[in-house]
């Protein structure tokens, strides 16, 4: 069918074309590249209630000031008046001290003597609310409440998911340093808490906490000395040797479903990598050389391992897929490459770099690529990833008498805290968010 | 008139007749304006003498006799009679009483006292209790020095207290009742009611020393008194502001071209003016606009769009251009909202002022700083 060109479309065409230049212009586009790092002001207001609120106040101040990313101000120097948990707050005082966000809640036991709480996150530019929930919950996880609720307002705030809900098993320490007893202990992420799960008659090392359960796999030097892998249950105590090997077998890992383990296994000259299905107890053979192939570890979606390996000449670290097939180098820089985990992110690679009589630990990207130094000293060693991906626990050696220490760093390098331990600690391993 | 293959010369000629019109306004937007053409004022020289004669004149001139005045007397017209009222012609509305002048505040004078905040809200409802749920036990905190061992047949650690917790959200708080903010066609009708408040008493108190006046003047009736007209009304009625258009010479013409008018489209800036009032507004916001929280931020540049008053504030909300449903993009739009906001309103510099059409309008590309 032949189009049809009239006069009437003749006309509008040649309207159109004299009319353009008078049509509105464009905004103009400008680029705006962000004048550095700061973390969100957030004011959090004294929550009010019983004792319970007191503590919650106390807990969710001590979580931002350690999350890098938000950062607590001084409510009480906002001059405003303790704000009315069921009202919006008077947000011209919070401005004046540059808050961003203002938290404020209630907490208190009701008649049954269990635990309500509720809180409110304001944005101090819009007056809006933009996040809000309530708990009610058995008295004696006041704590727990409180990293509930910084995990909502981090992740409101960041889009990131928290990491407060989290506990860390790890290698306590006590003792002169040629007769130290190591035992494994268990605690929230900011050194509340504390237990231990074993008497310390074995000396424990690398102990991994399990993604999906509450079972810890750890190494374990028997009366023989010949270190073995072991399942511990931290609910039940429920201890079980993980295979029965001939040789040594160490850096034990869960898989991301938490029904295999990866770990080395030492005969003779070799030591090479196997997974164990945790219920069959079968296992498969990953790697076969004449290389040291250790630490082990899956990454987030289970396809593949990350470990070190000295096949090359010297401690590197290697990628291949979770059947063992196609390793690949991906360290290249000055040192030594050691002990490598994989985010829960999925992005980053953290390991541990020896390099000139110092240990670093540092992150870079899967392929090798983007590495940088978080941290550098005299000892620092064993990175473990928080759930989220944005933070890193480790233990670091001082040297002399002394014993180690856990200190934790965010993935930017920007800072670093200590964790409170009561004795020396050693081999952090951070678990996931608790249900 | 229908398109034929066979006949394509009015195709053609249109075609090339748009094609000329799109050529002329590219080619011809940039082009210089013509200078305004100067009037020529035709200039006479004449010497001192010349001026001199002018000024005696001619002893054979004609006196000039003074003129008479006459007083002007009124005409007389005769009352026509009122045409039909289907051929009535429209009446003219009479004019509005002058706007009474507000007082100055003085001292004595009290502020206006500000919006008083709702009394405070009711509690949110409490929600409905949960069900009864058996707690476990919360056992005694065991020994730190000395834990149960773990072997199988040894008696189970204590157990921990299970978290039974019912997150619920928190309704939002009702928001305090604000007065309405009076908007134009609302001021125009306290005005209108004022007007008609104050007509009564004018008319009483003018009644009493003036005879009364028909309502309204209608078309054709020439024997109705002439409509009241003051021009001290008129003068009250003008607006305060400076005149947007004043009689100009040539060198105010030339500068006002130069300024612009202040609500007249503006000129266009200077490649330079540009780029300066670029930089200002990008290290404006640049303050509230800090480094991202997370590396997947990276691949997420958050646009902003928002429009500015003449005086710097923000003319409505900031809006973002990209929306993202991922969760970490999500909040990082919000951040960038946050910081528009934060930073608004921008001081605008005089020598902005003129290009307000430049910078009305502004889309941020809100970038990382690795």
């Amino acid at each position: 069918m032949t189009p049809t060109f009239t006069r009437r479309s003749a006309v509008g065409l040649i309207a159109g074309a004299a009319l353009a230049p008078l049509a509105p212009a464009r905004a103009r586009v400008l680029d705006l590249r962000a004048g550095g790092f700061q973390p969100i002001n957030i004011a959090v207001t004294n929550f009010s209630g019983d004792d319970a609120a007191r503590t919650v106040t106390s807990v969710v101040t001590n979580n931002f000031k350690r999350s890098v990313f938000l950062k607590p101000v001084d409510a009480a120097g906002a001059g405003a008046e303790p704000p009315n948990p069921d009202q919006t707050p008077n947000l011209d005082a919070y401005r004046n001290v540059n808050a961003q966000f203002v938290l404020t809640g209630r907490s208190q036991r009701g008649g049954d003597g269990r635990l309500k709480t509720e809180f409110r996150l304001f944005d101090v530019t819009t007056g809006e609310q933009v996040a809000g929930q309530q708990f009610v919950t058995d008295a004696a996880n006041t704590r727990r409440v409180a990293h509930l609720l910084s995990d909502a307002a981090f992740t409101r705030l960041t889009g990131e998911k928290g990491f407060f809900d989290t506990r860390v098993v790890f290698v306590d320490e006590t003792g002169p340093k040629e007769r130290r007893r190591k035992r494994l202990a268990i605690m929230d992420q900011d050194g509340a808490n504390l237990r231990y799960l074993t008497r310390g008659d074995e000396l424990v090392v690398t102990p991994r906490f399990s993604p999906s359960s509450q079972d810890v796999t750890y190494m374990s030097f028997g009366a023989d000395g010949d270190p073995k892998v072991l399942l511990l249950n931290i609910e039940s105590g429920q201890r079980e040797l993980v295979g029965n090997f001939p040789g040594m077998t160490f850096s034990p890992r869960f898989s991301p479903d938490g029904q295999k383990i990866v770990m080395s296994l030492s005969q003779g000259a070799e030591t090479n990598l196997y997974s164990m299905d945790i219920r069959s107890r079968t296992t498969t053979r990953l790697t076969d050389s004449s290389a040291i192939d250790t630490s082990p570890c899956y990454s987030p979606d289970g396809s593949r391992i990350v470990f070190e390996s000295d096949r090359g000449g010297s401690q590197q670290i290697y990628v291949m897929s979770a059947q063992g097939a196609g390793a690949k180098r991906i360290s290249f820089g000055q040192g030594h490459y050691s002990t490598p985990v994989w985010s829960p992110k999925g992005d980053y690679i953290a390991f541990t770099k020896q390099n000139a009589g110092a240990f670093a630990i540092g992150v870079m990207k899967t392929d090798g690529s983007g590495e940088r130094i978080l941290t550098e000293g005299f000892h620092n060693e064993g990175p473990s990833w928080a759930p989220n991906g944005l933070f890193l626990m480790f233990f670091r050696e001082s040297g002399g008498s002394g014993g180690p220490k856990i200190l934790m760093v965010d993935v930017f390098g920007r800072s670093e805290f200590e964790v409170a331990t009561p004795g020396y600690a050693s081999d952090p391993a951070w678990g996931a968010l608790q249900d | 008139m229908k398109f034929s293959r066979s006949k394509p010369g009015f195709a053609i000629s249109a075609a090339v007749h748009i094609g000329l019109l799109v050529a002329a306004l590219v080619l011809f937007s940039d082009t210089t304006k013509f200078e305004d053409a100067r009037e020529a004022i035709p200039v006479e020289m004449i010497t001192d003498q010349q001026l001199d004669r002018i000024a005696k004149g001619e002893k054979t001139g004609r006196e000039a006799k003074p003129a008479t005045r006459v007083d002007k007397v009124a005409v007389k017209v005769e009352p026509k009679p009122h045409p039909p009222v289907a051929e009535a012609k429209k009446d003219v509305p009479t004019p509005p009483p002058a706007l009474k002048r507000l007082a100055e505040p003085s001292d004595a004078d009290t502020p206006p006292t500000p919006p008083k905040r709702a009394a405070a809200a009711p509690p949110p409802k409490e929600a409905p209790a949960p069900p009864a749920k058996p707690l476990a036990k919360a056992a005694p905190e065991p020994d730190k020095d000395e834990p149960a061992d773990a072997e199988v047949v040894r008696p189970k650690p204590p157990t921990r207290p299970k978290l039974e917790a019912t997150a619920k959200e928190t309704p939002k708080p009702p928001k305090a009742k604000e007065e309405p903010r009076l908007k134009v066609d609302e001021v125009a009708k306290l005005l209108a009611q004022k007007k008609q408040q104050d007509a009564p008493a004018r008319e009483d108190a003018e009644k009493a020393e003036k005879p009364a006046q028909p309502s309204k003047p209608r078309s054709g009736d020439e024997a109705a008194q002439k409509s009241r007209f003051n021009a001290a009304n008129i003068a009250n009625l003008l607006s305060r502001e400076a005149p947007q258009q004043r009689a100009a010479t040539g060198r105010d013409a030339t500068r006002l071209a130069s300024l612009g008018a202040p609500t007249a489209i503006g000129a266009k800036p200077s490649a330079s003016m540009q780029g300066k009032i670029d930089s200002y507004t990008v290290e404006h916001y640049r303050r509230c606009w800090v480094s991202a929280l997370s590396m997947n931020a990276l691949s997420y540049t958050p646009r902003i769009e928002f429009r500015l008053t003449h005086a710097g504030a923000l003319e409505g909300p900031p809006r973002l251009l990209n929306p993202s449903a991922i969760p970490v993009e999500k909040s990082r739009g919000e951040q960038a909202l946050a910081a528009v906001r934060r930073c608004s309103p921008m001081p605008i510099p005089a020598d902005f002022e003129p290009y307000y059409d430049y910078w009305r309008v502004t889309e941020l590309d809100m970038k990382e700083d690795m």
